[in-house]
């Protein structure tokens, strides 16, 4: 939500460093009085916070080339609980609403970005890489977590095969990606080329990948982790249910909202609002996967109808307010403490999963004989992880009763390096191959009164 | 949802920003759909739903109260006279008087207010005074589209709706002030604690004019004023306070401070009524209809009160020419949507409390003001030659000048 066109001078700098101060004042005063008296209006004051917070820390941080959602990520971990503690748990926990309507917008935004056209040209990079960064990464990182055993307190003494079946799903963990880091960098550089057209189909379309490859990984290692199971294909079925269903509810709401779009075309606000908060709870209801069902309304508003562009400007509209509560809601959820104890091992994670993602890259773009810019910095956007990692995080703490939460620690601490690693090395490679667009093309401005408008709106 | 459902539907009826599209000025419709969904009907809306979206109600009322105070002092982009202002203002405080003096000599005579302590007296009367004050700048606006009204008349009655908004905000700010619900340090907190909340109004006003200098999107700048705006509710409602008084201030210090007042006007101004509309809902559900059985005498008081004052204030500036006098006080009745927002505002702060019953008087109000208002100052425009100048240019359909 920050501006291109503000001139970075240093008295603008200097006054939005003292808008910040001034901030920081108003919410220590109130934490001081209302200390105990949070509920729903403490919500209300973090997302006030944190949208005025994150956008004044994007600006700060922009003569340092950093990503916005960067800034706001930073800005939600120094006010978040384990800082300043401007925000306590409960606040951070409340946001959840926030991060459901922003992962709905992500996942139609992300759909809406994929052009048919363009995918077919594509179509054979992206099956080779996306088979690569799959199968190849996840029996390497699957690998690499073995060997570091000695660095995990809680594998001592586990038998070897299950420390394989936590390096299998740590390797499904390493193949997420972040939709929502690669259309905040997008939103942020409106970035065209060979690299970014690449991610974005590559991230959109890996979540299926993923999804199906979860579900495979949980049922084969079940039987590592549980003595008594057995290997069972009623997940397979369920799998079966919940693509095809996420598939045909996507394809009928985004073909509602093309009729919409067509006809009707006001109040997008609303409807999107109302998508986001009501429907993906119905999305869930029927157990289908909310990412998948907006994904393909995306893409069928997109490709079937000529309301593509108008949608992703309403989608634009509403996300780049919704997102920086979402990411700054992020950076509050980091746990500092954990990273401060874990930094060691995450680092040798993360620095091994960029490793093998590069080198995986470079293998399939050999394969299919990509342009030279495209081999060599592919890659760059498939660093960063968040919201679905830290979901497979949470289902492997289930998972594994005995030692799950240290494994869940271990996932926030890797988790929280490659979210804030990730976009910064993605942007910069983008501003280096000059793919980012230039500051001057900004969005519109706010519309002036006309002498009618004016009248009516004055009386 | 069905609250978010209901404001996407207002939007989809209601026209832009024209008040030509459906509804009445009042809104007062959408009140009465909330006493048929409310607990004393319906259920629909119950106790546990009202506190779900007592939220979305206080950010809709302080929405409403930015609005009011970004273009606060201007009319039709036209800056209110000192005079005009202060004639406004202190036509405002003679309402607001009346109402409460009466309220506080006639609440003793009601056996179940009889007990009733000073500080609840008080804050009844404040209460009553806070929501029976307003001339909602919709209805004069709502005649002047509607019927093309246009001339020194209906102009003057335009700037004193506009400054009289002012006199109910910090009448509520010094009401709920009365009494906080967490340790203030500073002495006599009906004047520091409201003094404190219009600067932190007026800070939050600065921040968002500062942060506006730069930007010039639109999107942008939406980000801007929701930020501050739910800020500033959030700090305000977390402690308990009133939410009017701060995003009021909040939005006349943005209107002061900031070169784009025109435009974010144009902005924000579509918004406000579908908005509100949950709040509005919420506000019907909340009201207690069997309180007009018990205290029905009161409120008949206190809006007897009410009107007595403003025929009086219609004789003195009504127009010379005959009949207008005695219709234009009437004309000056309809309330709308601030005053029942500080009625909600109210039930929400004091709920078993003085709080339903001044709800219930912001509700009848409106419903009388409603009744009696548009009709009675269409009248007094027209026998003062403001509508017909308007008919004879405009004879088919009556658009707005």
């Amino acid at each position: 939500m920050s501006n291109p066109n503000a001139r970075g001078g240093v008295a603008v700098r200097i006054q939005q460093l003292l808008v910040l101060l001034v901030l920081l004042a108003v919410m220590l005063a109130v934490t001081h009085l209302s200390s105990g008296m949070e509920g729903a209006f403490g919500t209300l004051t973090a997302i006030g916070f944190l949208l005025l917070g994150g956008t004044l820390a994007s600006e700060l941080l922009e003569p340092l080339k950093v990503p916005h959602l960067t800034a706001y990520i930073v800005a939600g971990a120094v006010a978040g609980p384990y800082a300043l503690h401007l925000l306590d748990h409960e606040t951070v926990e409340r946001l959840s609403s926030v991060n459901t309507l922003a992962i709905a917008l992500i996942a139609l935004a992300g759909g809406a970005e994929l052009r048919l056209e363009q995918l077919q040209k594509s179509l054979r990079t992206l099956l080779v890489a996306s088979g690569m960064q799959t199968f190849f990464l996840l029996s390497s990182m699957a690998t690499v977590f073995v060997l570091v055993r000695p660095l995990l307190p809680f594998t001592a003494g586990l038998p070897l095969a299950e420390v394989c079946g936590l390096g299998l799903m740590w390797g499904v963990l390493a193949i997420t990606r972040s939709p929502s880091a690669t259309l905040g960098i997008m939103a942020q550089t409106r970035a065209k080329g060979p690299v970014m057209d690449f991610t974005l189909a590559f991230v959109m379309s890996s979540d299926v990948m993923v999804i199906v490859v979860l579900a495979v990984v949980m049922t084969l290692t079940k039987p590592l982790f549980e003595p008594g199971a057995t290997l069972s294909m009623a997940a397979f079925a369920h799998l079966g249910h919940e693509i095809l269903g996420s598939i045909s509810l996507g394809t009928t709401l985004g073909l509602v909202l093309s009729v919409y779009l067509r006809f009707v075309d006001r109040q997008l606000l609303p409807v999107l609002l109302l998508l986001g908060l009501g429907f993906t709870e119905v999305v869930r209801y029927l157990n289908f996967e909310p990412l998948l069902t907006f994904l393909v309304a995306g893409f069928i508003v997109q490709n079937l109808s000529k309301q593509g562009d108008k949608f992703l400007h309403a989608l634009e509209g509403a996300g780049s307010v919704v997102y920086v509560i979402f990411f700054a809601g992020a950076g509050a959820h980091l746990q500092l403490p954990l990273l401060k104890t874990l930094w060691p091992v995450a680092l040798i994670l993360c620095g091994s999963r960029a490793f093998l993602t590069m080198v995986g890259h470079r293998l399939s773009t050999r394969i299919t004989k990509d342009p030279p810019v495209l081999r060599r910095w592919g890659w760059s956007g498939l660093v960063s992880q968040a919201g679905i990692a830290l979901g497979i995080g949470a289902m492997m703490e289930r998972a594994l009763p005995v030692y799950g939460t240290s494994v869940r620690a271990l996932v926030i601490a890797t988790v929280a390096i490659n979210e804030v690693v990730g976009p910064i090395f993605f942007k910069l490679v983008l501003d280096r191959l000059g793919e980012s667009a230039p500051e001057a093309e900004a969005e519109p401005a706010a519309p002036e009164p006309t002498s009618n408008d004016g009248q009516a709106a004055h009386t | 949802m069905a609250l978010l459902g209901v404001s996407y539907l207002a939007g989809l009826l209601g026209r832009g920003r024209s008040v030509r599209g459906l509804g009445l000025p009042s809104g007062v419709e959408w009140v009465a759909l909330g006493v048929l969904l409310g607990p004393s009907v319906l259920g629909v809306i119950d106790g546990e739903l009202q506190r779900q979206v007592e939220p979305a109600a206080q950010v809709a009322i302080g929405w409403l109260s930015f609005v009011l105070g970004l273009d606060f002092g201007v009319v039709r982009r036209r800056r209110l006279s000192l005079r005009r202002a202060v004639l406004g203002i202190m036509v405002g405080t003679l309402t607001g008087a009346a109402v409460g003096v009466t309220a506080w000599f006639a609440i003793p005579n009601f056996p179940s207010l009889a007990e009733l302590s000073f500080n609840d007296r008080l804050l009844l009367s404040l209460g009553l005074a806070a929501v029976l004050t307003e001339t909602t700048a919709n209805a004069v606006r709502w005649v002047a589209e509607r019927h093309g009204a246009h001339g020194p008349l209906s102009q003057l009655l335009a700037d004193l709706a506009e400054a009289k908004d002012l006199v109910p905000i910090l009448t509520v700010g010094v009401a709920i002030c009365w009494r906080p619900s967490f340790a203030w340090p500073l002495p006599s907190p009906a004047a520091s604690l409201t003094a404190a909340l219009v600067l932190l109004g007026a800070v939050l006003g600065a921040v968002a004019a500062v942060l506006l200098k730069h930007e010039r999107r639109a999107v942008q700048s939406w980000g801007v004023l929701l930020g501050t705006s739910v800020l500033g509710v959030g700090v305000t409602a977390r402690l308990g306070l009133p939410v009017p008084t701060v995003l009021f201030a909040m939005g006349w210090a943005l209107g002061a401070l900031s070169r784009r007042r025109d435009q974010l006007t144009f902005m924000v101004d579509p918004t406000q009524r579908p908005a509100l509309l949950p709040a509005l809902i919420l506000a019907g559900a909340r009201v207690e209809p069997t309180l007009l059985a018990r205290l029905g005498g009161l409120i008949g008081v206190v809006l007897g009160a009410r009107l007595l004052l403003l025929v009086l204030l219609g004789t003195v500036f009504g127009s010379k020419k005959v009949g207008a006098r005695g219709l234009l006080g009437l004309g000056m009745l309809s309330t709308g949507d601030l005053s029942i927002g500080i009625g909600l505002i109210f039930a929400l702060r004091f709920p078993t409390g003085v709080g339903p019953l001044v709800l219930t008087a912001a509700a009848c109000g409106a419903l009388l003001g409603e009744l009696v208002g548009p009709t009675a100052l269409r009248l007094s425009l027209k026998r003062a030659g403001e509508l017909e100048a308007q008919e004879k240019a405009t004879p088919s359909d009556g658009e707005p000048a």
